[in-house]
Formats: structure tokens, sequence, C-alpha cells
């Protein structure tokens, strides 16, 4: 039977710091499009200018906030390598934090209000078997 | 997935005073909010499951309620009742795939980082940076596939 290599710490937090780096990078580079998008939304004319432009500003605002704290954790962590300073590690982490944790309040948001509009549905279903 | 190059001598300076307790405290926290999405993304694809079991079920029934609203063409339904309904399923399954890797590779990271009052072993951590890694790689590549989508359709509305 083979014994299987045990996984590096160091290793593999660089590993993960070189995924986050291209992650980060095509996150910047959708935002581009996207505002090309909106640009090409925009000469569209009419109501579309508005639902674009909200759109836009939405998901941007929400990509950026991810994308740079994502950036930031694989410049601190590379510092942190460079330096050995382990402050820059938790700095490094910090951002990572901040990442998740926007994208868990997102989710919190979603899920809240997709159980509101199930629960509405559920109810005026009810309310017409009543009135029946 | 291929590991970056590391001598010996680096790996063990850099993992002996990597993870000092505000950094361990900060993935604790990073590690809570992971699992929570993770849960979330593995209860998405449960109900991508669900939803293809019972399309196919009822999709005789779907398709008479939609030819009631809308008027389908016979084209248009031979088609949904067979290449097309495998093509749905076929995308439906896709993303359900996606929602359930990307669940097991948070969770899996979220579930090894350390927890409050308790010291967590290095190979543990380095697992659960495997799993944040594999997350990570496959956000990239799901950017790339939607990057080159985003792309197509400018390049089709102005020029086509």
């Amino acid at each position: 039977m083979t014994k299987q290599t045990p996984l590096r710490l160091g290793t593999q937090i660089l590993l993960s710091v070189k995924w986050a780096r291209y992650a980060a990078m095509l996150s910047f580079m959708n935002l581009g499009l996207g505002l090309l998008q909106m640009l090409v939304g925009w000469t569209s004319g009419g109501a579309v200018r508005i639902g674009t432009l909200f759109t836009f500003l939405a998901s941007a605002g929400i990509t950026l906030v991810m994308s740079i704290n994502l950036y930031q954790y694989v410049k601190y962590s590379r510092q942190a390598k460079l330096t050995h300073d382990a402050g820059l590690m938790g700095r490094a982490l910090y951002h990572l934090r901040i990442y998740f944790t926007v994208m868990g309040i997102l989710f919190v948001i979603i899920t809240t209000l997709v159980m509101l509009f199930l629960l509405l549905g559920l109810l005026v279903k009810i309310l017409d078997y009543a009135r029946a | 997935m291929q590991e970056p190059d590391m001598t010996e001598q680096e790996n063990q300076l850099w993992e002996s005073d990597i993870l000092q307790p505000e950094a361990t405290r900060q993935l604790a926290i990073t590690g809570r909010w992971a699992s929570f999405v993770g849960i979330v993304y593995l209860s998405l694809s449960a109900i991508v499951c669900l939803i293809m079991v019972l399309i196919l079920a009822n999709l005789k029934y779907i398709l008479d309620s939609l030819l009631l609203i809308n008027g389908l063409s016979e084209t248009a339904l031979a088609f949904m009742m067979g290449a097309g309904k495998w093509l749905f399923m076929l995308m439906m399954a896709i993303s359900g795939l996606n929602f359930f890797l990307n669940g097991l590779y948070l969770f899996r990271f979220g579930k090894a980082t350390p927890h409050p009052g308790l010291v967590s072993e290095d190979e543990d951590l380095a697992g659960s940076f495997h799993s944040l890694a594999q997350y990570l790689s496959l956000t990239a590549i799901l950017s790339v596939i939607s990057l080159v989508m985003n792309l197509l359709a400018v390049v089709f509305y102005l020029f086509l």
C-alpha cells in the first residue's frame, strides 16, 4: 500500500494565493467587460438605459469589493512569504475574511428574499383556496 | 493541481511562523462564513436535482400548460419532447455540478479551519488551504467561461 504524501501548509497557502490572483484578475476583466456591456446597453436608449445602469452599478460594486479584497489577500500573503512577517499573514487572512463575509451576507440576503417570495406565494394560494 | 516550487528549507521556515494567533482567528471566522456559503451551494445543487426530477416527471403536463398559454408549433413541441428535453437536462446537470463542487470545496475549507479554543494540526490547515485553492481554481475557470460568453454577446450585438 502506498502512503499519500502529506500536504505542506506553506505550499498550499501559496497555491491558494496563485489561484486567488487569477480569480481576482479575471474578476477585474469581467468588470471591464461589464462596463462595455453597460455602454452598449446605454446606446439602446429608452427604459433599458436605467435598467442596465442599475444592474451594472449593483454588480460592479459587489464585484469590486470582493476582487479588491481577494487581491489584497494575494498581495499581503506574498509580502508575508518574502519577509516572514506573521502580521502580514494576519492582514492577508483579514482580507480573505472580508471576501467570504461579503459573499455570505449576499447569500443571506438572497436566501431570505427567496424564502419571502415562497411564503408570499404560499399565502396567496391559501387565500385563493379560502375564498373558493 | 501543480504546486509552486519551494525548497525544503524555505518550506520549513515559511511554515514555522506563518499562522500566529491573529491569523488563526481570522482564518476561523473566514472558515465559518465559507462553511455557510458551502452549505447554501450544496442545498442549491440538491434543489437543482429535485427540479430536474420534477420536470422529467411532469414534462407532458408542463408542455400542455405552455401550449394553452402561448400556443406552440408542432416542431417546437417535438423538439421540447426530444432533444430539447435532454439539452435542458444537460444544462441543469452542469449548473448542479457547479453548485455541488463549489459547495464541497468551500465546506471542506471551512471544516478544516481552526475552531475557537482548539489547536489545529498543520496537515489539517494544509488540507483546508488545498480546498480553498480548489475552490479558487474553479472560480477562475468559471470566470474565463463567463468572460468568453460575455465577449461573444458583445461581438454578436455590435457586429451581427
